[in-house]
């Protein structure tokens, strides 16, 4: 018996270290998972702090007169000049007065362009509006430019402050919601640039990119789960598809410049192509998808139509495909979800081009969201980095809706056979 | 039993309707003939004005000297190697980021978690996944980069702006549910009575995951890596952002290196002509990096097919 | 099988005349209840086992006689929602008393498996796995005399020693069944459980095992789970009926299947429910 005390004993000695490896390594997956936790945390953050200002904009209520040699001579920015001059009487110098002009923005006179073309009476009127104010003036209101670091360092000089400070002391310098980061095309300048084109690019690419890959990527499905024997190009088709999923994006984009743009001559930069390319790449998505949710379907529905008489057409056209539905459009939208944030195909067909218009149809040159949100986040102004940021918070809520939306339809339609 | 006219035009209907599925289950065979085509097409132009072996063997990437055709060497540099080097740098600093994180994850959520737990933890760490790679890039050329210059400043060493490191430590966060989900998966398949077995001589939890869950499971691990592999290899966005232009030839995760991905977007953006040296080198290597992440998709899905099988 | 049952009868007379109540019992069982979630599994369960002889426990599926050999190591605690009432001891010790640690404790009660589950490793480091974890072998010829002797005392060694690095997941199922023996033995444990342990076999590779289990009572006290009654008889010295969770009757085996007290013991060995 004393050796199995020995042996006991032995076991008993080695069991405090054993149990501390063990409280290691499961410290090990907690710190994993919490590493992996505050990366996302701390990226979000990072992203929503920078972003979170550019919803609002400095706007700067002037007194405006609509006076009509201007308007004749479509220069709407002098009569943004004139009321500004008013407003400070006691600047004088050229130079002061150019400094004091740049408190606007450039836009500011379009705002006014577009009162006049609502109301062609207002000629002549006088008027006090809220007019956009240059980027650095709003960097400054939202504390990105600091005013205690020397003048020499700032884009905003000791004089320009002063005005500020007097325009803020009469209510007439206020931060307020930025609706045209909403409303508006690409810009140079950060305060008139908004995302609504980009926007428009992106919804015209998934339209076509939907109407291709959809019906395309149920017919395969159907057919390969359905009707397809099975033999060595089924094979073939298999293997394919679950190796097209795995290609880099970039490949995508490289198969449009080569094939849609230079062989068969469609536009560069639009939203149809764009869409084309995107079809292509989603397609192997929503084909999985769909297969799996044909496969969900019992085999007792289909030998249940087929005992009616029914073809293997209409079987799967009446009531195999009405079941698995939900099913494919969740894969779908996870798919344009997909679609939506890519952005390295779009690059190669030239749908990075710098683009004020917004498009209106599937041929008009077009950037999509994630590209603007690239082609910003290159740009050197400090203003462009918060709208860079904001408009990654749209892309975002994007697609927390689609995925939340196909959270959902999966919950509601999920069925246990 | 006799065939209707009716019963005949619904047959004829239904031959139409079968014709068309697998006319559209062929445009995913067209698809990749249309890549492979078009890469193999454009890279053998390129080829008749840069010879392969300058390209696969070259030290120097300056493609930029090709646009000037009077001068000599106006065919440009276009050897590759540098290009393959600072890929192969950023996609072994995310992968050695994303392993031991997806993995240890992946342990904690198959072997340890709660349910509840799981159930929150995993869809969280797939919202990681669904982040657009653009949103990374601007993390890493934003943010990261700057973190990492100033923290190699205060102790003393100089980072590059657009560092390897910080383009390779935000694509190791991106891949990091695709590394644990596969895991998580494969994990999961090892059977029970594998793990009793070692409870039952006495072995603790993380014994029996080291000794016995993990050395079964770890075909589908490597296939699972693999495919991390892929994805990395291929990334764009957060590389066009966050790395450099220029080419640069070092093991320095500090300095700025260039990648693959990146010469085909700087390659094939902006105007030029289509039929320089310079736009076709792009598709060069674009079919370097299709074949590369081809071969490395096919063996991985291989191998985790293989490994499903094995305890089905 | 003949002579299995032969053997097994005369051992039975050999115990009985050493006076068995006499010694101390090695595994005792009072009150034993288990709940799954809400679901009762075992109801006040009380069972005394003899050390150095083979206890079969028996009954129809899903009776709880898996479920009580699983109480006897503890495997139940990786099961969610398990929750475990009464007294278990082991040699007069609570198992299921504070501070009693579940790795030592299944160290000395190990456990064969109703399915061969080798470890996907060679057939050396499966049987070396159990000492090498617990740090039982001060060196390599340690380890290597430990791997022998336990595959030699399950009977396979002769089958093996020319392939040890060869991975055990090769073997056959009764080879793969004697291996998981030769790891649990590696141990030196006190108590083997053994879980249905040839229910996935051939009568052939049955045959070997319970040949084995009769060898190995020598040294260990064994407690065996069967489906089959004919196993029970040729192999053990002590059965244990267990029906709907409770256990009905326990006894000397000839006793159990030759003159039962209880109409459903009577019932179950004659064939009648099942």
């Amino acid at each position: 018996m004393s050796d199995t005390l020995t042996h006991s004993e032995r076991i008993e000695a080695g069991l405090t270290k054993r149990y501390r490896a063990e409280k290691r390594f499961r410290l090990y997956g907690i710190a994993a998972i919490a590493v992996a936790m505050a990366f996302l945390v701390i990226m979000l953050a990072a992203i929503g702090i920078r972003g979170i200002g550019a919803f609002q904009q400095t706007e700067v209520a002037l007194t405006v007169v609509f006076d009509e040699t201007h308007i004749k001579d479509n220069n709407w920015q002098a009569i943004v000049k004139e009321s500004m001059r008013k407003k400070f009487p006691e600047v004088t110098s050229r130079s002061d007065k150019r400094l004091l002009t740049q408190l606007m923005s450039s836009g500011a006179g379009f705002n006014l362009q577009n009162m006049y073309r609502a109301d062609p009476s207002l000629v002549g009127e006088t008027r006090t509006v809220w007019l956009t104010a240059s980027d650095d003036v709003d960097m400054l209101m939202k504390g990105a430019i600091d005013r205690a670091s020397p003048q020499s360092e700032r884009r905003v000089s000791d004089k320009e402050i002063v005005w500020i400070d007097s325009l803020i002391a009469d209510g007439a310098l206020e931060l307020k919601f930025n609706t045209h980061f909403f409303t508006g095309g690409d810009s140079r300048e950060p305060e008139l640039a908004g995302i609504f084109g980009a926007f428009m690019g992106s919804i015209f690419s998934l339209a076509v990119c939907f109407l291709l890959s959809f019906p395309l990527g149920v017919m395969t499905a159907i057919y390969l789960e359905e009707f397809a024997p099975k033999n060595r190009w089924t094979d073939v088709i298999e293997v394919n598809i679950n190796n097209l999923a795995a290609v880099p994006s970039i490949v995508f984009g490289l198969l449009g410049l080569a094939v849609f743009l230079n062989f068969f001559m469609l536009p560069r930069s639009a939203p149809l192509v764009g869409g084309m390319v995107l079809a292509l790449m989603t397609l192997p998505t929503i084909i999985i998808a769909s297969r799996a949710a044909l496969r969900a379907v019992p085999p007792s529905i289909r030998e249940a139509a087929w005992g009616m008489g029914a073809s293997s057409v209409q079987t799967v056209l009446h009531h195999v495909l009405p079941l698995a539905m939900p099913g494919m459009l969740t894969g779908t939208i996870i798919g344009m979800a997909q679609a939506l944030g890519e952005s390295a195909p779009l690059l190669m067909i030239g749908m990075v081009a710098f683009i004020v218009d917004i498009p209106g149809s599937f041929t008009d040159p077009a950037t999509a969201l994630p590209v603007q949100i690239f082609l910003w986040a290159d740009s050197p102004e400090r203003a462009f980095t918060e709208r860079t940021a904001a408009a990654i918070i749209v892309l975002l809520v994007f697609l927390v809706t689609m995925n939340l939306i196909a959270v959902v339809l999966r919950k509601k339609f999920e069925r246990r056979w | 039993m006799y065939v209707t006219p009716a019963r005949r035009a619904q047959k004829a209907v239904e031959a139409v309707i079968k014709g068309i599925l697998i006319a559209s289950s062929t445009v995913a065979i067209l698809t990749t003939v249309g890549i492979v085509a078009s890469l193999l097409f454009e890279s053998l132009r390129f080829f008749g004005e840069v010879p392969l072996t300058d390209f696969l063997f070259g030290l120097e990437w300056s493609p930029q000297t090709a646009m000037r055709a009077d001068q000599v060497g106006s065919s440009g540099s276009f050897g590759a190697i540098p290009l393959f080097a600072g890929t192969l740098l950023i996609s072994a600093i995310a992968l050695i980021i994303a392993t031991p994180i997806g993995l240890f994850a992946a342990i904690y959520l198959a072997e340890y978690a709660h349910v509840s737990v799981r159930n929150w933890v995993k869809p969280i760490l797939e919202i990681l996944a669904g982040i657009p790679t653009v949103v990374y890039g601007f993390f890493a050329a934003l943010v990261v980069a700057p973190w990492l210059r100033g923290g190699g400043e205060s102790i003393g060493l100089d980072v590059s702006s657009e560092s390897a490191l910080a383009a390779g430590l935000v694509m190791g966060v991106m891949i990091i549910p695709l590394i644990s989900s596969l895991s998580d998966d494969v994990i999961n398949a090892v059977p029970q009575t594998m793990r009793d077995g070692s409870f039952g001589l006495g072995a603790t939890k993380s014994e029996t995951i080291r000794n016995v869950v993990l050395p079964a499971a770890l075909p589908g691990i490597m296939g699972g890596l693999l495919l991390a592999a892929s994805r990395a290899i291929g990334e764009t966005m957060i590389v066009v952002m966050a790395a450099g232009l220029a080419s640069n030839l070092t093991a320095n995760p500090l300095q700025a290196v260039t990648t693959v991905t990146v010469q085909i977007v700087t390659l094939l953006t902006g105007d030029q002509e289509f039929d320089s040296a310079k736009t076709l080198a792009a598709f060069a290597l674009g079919l370097m990096l299709f074949f590369t992440t081809l071969v490395l998709n096919v063996v991985a899905l291989h191998i985790v097919k293989k490994y499903r099988e094995q305890y089905e | 099988m003949e002579l299995a049952i032969h053997t097994d009868v005369s051992a039975n007379a050999r115990v009985n005349a050493q006076g068995l109540n006499s010694k101390p019992h090695k595994v005792t069982a009072e009150g034993v209840n288990v709940f799954y979630g809400n679901k009762q599994a075992l109801n006040q369960v009380n069972l005394d086992i003899p050390s150095n002889m083979v206890t079969a426990l028996i009954g129809p599926s899903g009776c709880g006689k898996s479920t009580f050999l699983r109480c006897l190591n503890r495997m139940n605690d990786v099961v969610d929602g398990c929750r475990v009432e009464g007294e278990i001891c082991l040699d007069g010790e609570n198992i299921y008393a504070r501070g009693v640690d579940v790795v030592h404790l299944r160290a000395r009660v190990g456990m064969v498996f109703q399915k061969p589950n080798p470890f996907p490793k060679s057939i050396y480091d499966n049987v070396a796995y159990g000492p090498r974890i617990h740090g039982l072998a001060k060196s390599r010829t340690d380890m290597d005399e430990i791997v022998m002797t336990s595959l030699e005392k399950a009977g396979l060694l002769d089958e093996v020693r020319d392939r040890l690095d060869a991975p055990g997941t090769g073997l056959s199922g009764g080879q793969q069944q004697r291996l998981c023996i030769a790891r649990a033995i590696a141990v030196e444990p006190e108590v083997i459980l053994m879980d249905e342990p040839c229910s996935a076999l051939d009568p052939i590779a049955t045959a070997k095992i319970e040949e084995l289990i009769d060898e190995l009572k020598e040294n260990y006290t064994i407690i065996m789970v069967t489906h089959s009654m004919q196993q029970a008889a040729r192999v053990s010295q002590k059965t244990a009926f267990f029906h709907l969770g409770e256990l009905v009757e326990q006894g000397d085996t000839t006793d159990i299947f030759t003159k039962p007290v209880d109409e459903r013991t009577k019932a179950y060995v004659t064939g009648r429910i099942g």
